[in-house]
């Protein structure tokens, strides 16, 4: 008896330990938001402020997704609801994580999935690795993603990223009043997970990159895993998927593209390739990218966004919810991305064709 | 035994020999101590304490010293 | 798997719950196991040099114990007594050789291993000196974890054999895991066997407490160890690593802060050990008993790394104080000096020096440890020579020595002299402690406390509010146990609410304001290159 009450006390000691260990763990993760450093913690985190089963669509990729696409401007234009939840040179198998988490929040009518990160077998450096995962709430699928033997951490990686305090602890010297406000409660992100881009660098080249073929584009052994994975996970959660691949001239080619039609067809997946739309879209290299045909800044964004939303409300049925009362929300939302983009072209003037 | 102590008191005066079971515990003798105590008891009783004989146990009281001196006696 | 990880603090956890969990019999073989599993980890295949150490000494004492019954027993049958003392002799002369052998072997590793290249290249300086056109390459040696330790603790058993002292062990197991237990290996406490051998052998009963104050101990180690002393490592490692570029207070700071860090580093880890042993019901030597509290340098080293001032005391001193050649030149100086303090005084002074030579060398295969040893033998030998002369002039000025007042003076005297001995151990070479000590008596840089400057040498200005706060509660420690207090035991009556807040304290402390993971300025490092 004596000893039951002893192991009892020491299960409750560790326990509140435990309890106590996560809630200061995240007051040490650096919190930073802005221009320079990113907002990949912004888009991250705001995706959790969204209401439970709002969203009709959610964006999954890369840099290509939360610089490509706008979500608050589709719903300007069709009254979609759609997030963008995205990070930093994310990796196919990072993208079926991410899906995961999102499925157990919201459910959406598509997944759209940005395919060129499929076109790499390396994990993301580790820097890029914090960038996902120490803004993602921990959870079981975090805990899955972080320890896939396909992300090569180390055991102390495993042990960092999951415990995020034994790396950072040493910011207590820095800690600031953000580190404590923003620690356990999640910030709400008008853009829905897009980040405006504000400079132009045209990309010059008039050779259609279409056209182009590169005997090494070719889909490695773990991308083709993860690529089934993701359609079976959303088999499962009877969600639709829609792999896309936004306007890349730098990155993209014809390889590429025949290489993953050749999958959408024996996956039966519906397989969007801007690229070939350029027209439709009305993207114009002068002025839509940020450098040179990478990424797209904020006109290219608007444009592709303008177009996807048209395919969503054309392809799937999705309903307008502009007005409806759940949605209110969303209407300063849009007014906030307005008043940021305006203040944007204001500053623009003048700085074409600025370094980076 | 009322040798031994005369010798103890000779070589090291001013600590009290009598009743005290803890010389070497309470640090009243140190190593330098016992060096010159072995040495003079070696002499004076003719036998030989090694250095494997010198152990706290062995020199903590005067019984201690003597008991070791009956037995190296033997 | 160092002391200061999680891994190590799993481990530990894995084969606590596994020493309890199985039967009483086989107790001993979990630690033996778990001891050649950290072994290997740590080492790999240099575990040979281990295993070859404790087959050597378990072989070994089992031959003395074999030459001492067969004397004893031909001595029963014979009647004669010249015969039986001829018989003794020889056989105390074969155990003579037996031994020799042993302590061969064991320091034979040691010494190629640690001081090959330091004897090489003091060989090859002597033989270009001379013009010979030969040089002895150095070598590579990985050195067995703690080699050091257990090599001590192998010796001192064949020749406390030897001597007599207990029987050989005739379960090599039991041998074999006094040698090689895991949370002793690194570094210590130097254990002896008659108080370890059986306590680790013998299966200890699971007991809360053990548990509870074990890993209070381990606690206070980590604390000791990740928040102070690594702390103390940043700004030391700047000021030893880049000396020229200071001076004056910066480096008595610098000197300051070593000997902090080496304390609390060293009883740390000490700490972590023993509340590991303890944890299992197993209580390791003592090594350190507060030695900043010494009055004297001969008390400092009776109560700092006390299990290494036990072994050269019963392995060096007083062997060669007893040796014949010693009682020669006792005799001798009786017959020059008389009668006097001096008389006692060589033999002591002869004998020691090999203690402190042997505890130089020990530390280190460089002559700056070789100096670092000799230094307190010449302090002693100082102090020992002057003391009827300063017992007089303290008689004449009729200075009350058991004052309070008095007794800081020899205690802060005591510090001064160890203060120098570690900025020896720490420094680089020879040559830079003495420039280091030089350049201390410049005085420059006292404008960097007041403008502070010098609190960001290696470190940040908070740090140092953190490193004042850990000195702080460790002299408070120190100062309460040196009173007599149980600190743990008072703990244990405290109320439920204190105990607990206190442990979390500790332990969030540690994981906050502990040095260790990549990078020190974090933030700067990881957000840094966007």
């Amino acid at each position: 008896m004596k000893k039951l009450a002893t192991v009892i006390r020491v299960l409750i000691f560790l326990m509140i330990g435990i309890v106590i260990f996560f809630l200061l763990s995240p007051i040490f993760i650096p919190k930073t938001i802005n221009e320079e450093k990113g907002f990949y913690r912004a888009i991250i985190q705001g995706f959790y402020t969204e209401p439970k089963n709002t969203l009709d669509t959610v964006f999954i990729g890369d840099s290509s997704i939360y610089k490509g696409v706008s979500p608050i401007k589709i719903w300007e234009d069709y009254g979609i609801a759609c997030y963008n939840y995205a990070s930093p040179t994310q990796k196919i198998w990072d993208s079926y994580y991410c899906i995961k988490e999102v499925l157990e929040h919201q459910k959406p009518k598509v997944i759209v999935l940005n395919v060129d990160q499929a076109f790499s077998e390396k994990p993301m450096s580790k820097f890029y690795k914090r960038h996902l995962y120490d803004n993602m709430p921990t959870t079981i699928h975090k805990v899955e993603a972080i320890v896939d033997k396909v992300q090569k951490n180390s055991s102390e990686e495993i042990t960092t990223l999951l415990f995020p305090i034994f790396r950072f602890h040493s910011r207590w010297s820095e800690l600031e009043d953000d580190d404590f406000t923003n620690a356990h409660t999640k910030l709400h992100y008008p853009l829905k997970g897009y980040q405006i881009v504000r400079s132009i660098k045209p990309y010059k080249s008039k050779k259609d990159y279409m056209i182009k073929e590169n005997k090494k584009d070719i889909l490695g052994p773990n991308a083709k895993l993860y690529l089934k994975k993701i359609k079976e996970l959303c088999d499962e959660k009877q969600v639709q998927l829609l792999w896309i691949e936004t306007p890349a001239p730098k990155t993209w080619n014809k390889t590429k593209h025949q290489e993953m039609t050749k999958l959408a067809v024996k996956y039966q997946i519906p397989f969007l390739d801007l690229n070939i739309y350029l027209k439709e879209i009305g993207l114009d290299w002068e002025k839509d990218t940020q450098d040179e045909g990478v990424h797209m800044n904020i006109y290219g964004a608007e444009k592709i966004s303008n177009f996807l939303g048209k395919y969503l409300k054309e392809n799937y049925p999705i309903s307008d919810h502009r007005g409806q009362s759940m949605y209110r929300q969303w209407e300063s939302d849009l007014k906030e991305y307005q008043a940021q983009k305006a203040e944007f072209i204001q500053k623009k003037r003048g700085i074409i064709n600025s370094k980076k | 035994m009322e040798e031994l102590l005369k010798l103890l008191k000779k070589i090291k005066p001013e600590v009290n020999f009598e009743n005290n079971e803890h010389l070497i515990d309470n640090e009243e003798l140190d190593s330098f101590d016992i060096v010159s105590i072995v040495s003079a008891i070696n002499e004076e009783f003719d036998i030989e304490i090694g250095a494997g004989d010198i152990v706290p146990e062995n020199f903590n009281s005067v019984e201690a010293i003597y008991n070791l001196i009956q037995k190296l006696e033997d | 798997m160092s002391i200061n990880s999680l891994y190590f603090v799993a481990f530990v956890a894995i084969i606590c719950i596994l020493y309890y969990i199985f039967p009483k019999k086989a107790k001993w073989a979990v630690l033996l196991i778990a001891s050649y599993i950290y072994y290997f980890l740590a080492s790999s295949k240099l575990i040979v040099f281990l295993l070859l150490t404790t087959l050597s000494i378990y072989l070994i004492a089992l031959a003395l114990g074999k030459i001492d019954s067969k004397a004893k027993d031909k001595c029963k049958e014979i009647e004669e007594k010249e015969l039986k003392k001829k018989i003794k002799q020889r056989a105390k002369t074969k155990k003579k050789w037996v031994v020799f052998l042993a302590i061969l072997i064991n320091f034979g590793f040691l010494g190629f291993l640690k001081y090959f290249n330091f004897i090489a290249g003091n060989l090859n300086s002597l033989l270009e000196l001379c013009h010979f056109q030969i040089e002895i390459p150095f070598q590579k040696f990985i050195l067995p974890l703690g080699i050091s330790y257990y090599t001590l603790q192998a010796v001192s058993y064949v020749i406390d054999v030897y001597r007599g002292k207990y029987e050989p062990d005739k379960n090599i197991g039991r041998v074999a895991l006094f040698v090689s237990f895991f949370p002793q290996i690194v570094e210590g406490p130097i254990g002896r066997y008659e108080h370890l051998a059986h306590q680790l052998y013998k299966p200890h009963e699971f007991q809360y407490k053990n548990l509870k104050f074990g890993a209070q101990l381990m606690l206070w180690g980590y604390f000791k160890k990740m928040v102070i002393a690594d702390r103390a490592g940043l700004f030391v490692n700047e000021v030893f690593g880049h000396y020229a570029n200071y001076s004056g207070i910066t480096i008595i700071l610098a000197i300051i802060l070593y000997t902090v860090q080496i304390y609390a580093e060293f009883s740390g880890c000490m700490d972590i050990v023993r509340g590991t042993a303890q944890m299992m019901g197993i209580e390791m030597a003592e090594n350190f008993k507060r030695p900043f509290f010494s009055t004297s340098v001969q008390e400092f080293w009776r109560r700092w790394h006390i299990t290494l001032g036990a072994w050269l005391k019963d392995y060096i001193f007083y062997p060669i104080s007893f040796s014949k050649f010693t009682m020669h030149l006792t005799n001798g100086a009786k017959k020059i000096f008389g009668n006097t303090y001096l008389s006692k005084l060589i033999p002591a002074a002869f004998a020691l020096f090999f203690v402190w030579l042997g505890n130089g060398i020990w530390h280190g295969a460089s002559w700056k440890y070789i100096f670092y040893g000799l230094y307190y033998y010449i302090i002693m030998l100082i102090g020992m020579l002057l003391e009827p002369l300063s017992n007089k002039i303290l008689n004449l000025l009729k200075l009350n020595t058991k004052a309070f007042s008095y007794r800081l003076w020899q205690i802060f005297r005591t510090t001064i002299v160890v203060f120098i001995g570690m900025m020896i151990f720490r420094s680089h070479r020879l040559l830079d402690a003495w420039k280091m000590f030089c350049s201390i008596f410049t005085f420059k840089g006292i404008g960097s406390f007041f403008d502070g400057s010098l609190f960001n040498i290696g470190c940040i200005p908070q740090d140092f509010i953190v490193l004042i706060i850990g000195v702080v509660i460790m002299a408070a420690v120190g100062l309460l146990q040196e009173k007599g207090y149980h600190i743990r035991e008072r703990i244990a009556k405290q109320n439920l609410l204190f105990r607990w807040l206190l442990y979390y304290v500790v332990i969030f402390a540690i994981i906050i304001f502990g040095i260790y993971g990549p990078g020190y300025a974090a933030s700067d490092f990881i957000y840094g290159q966007f």
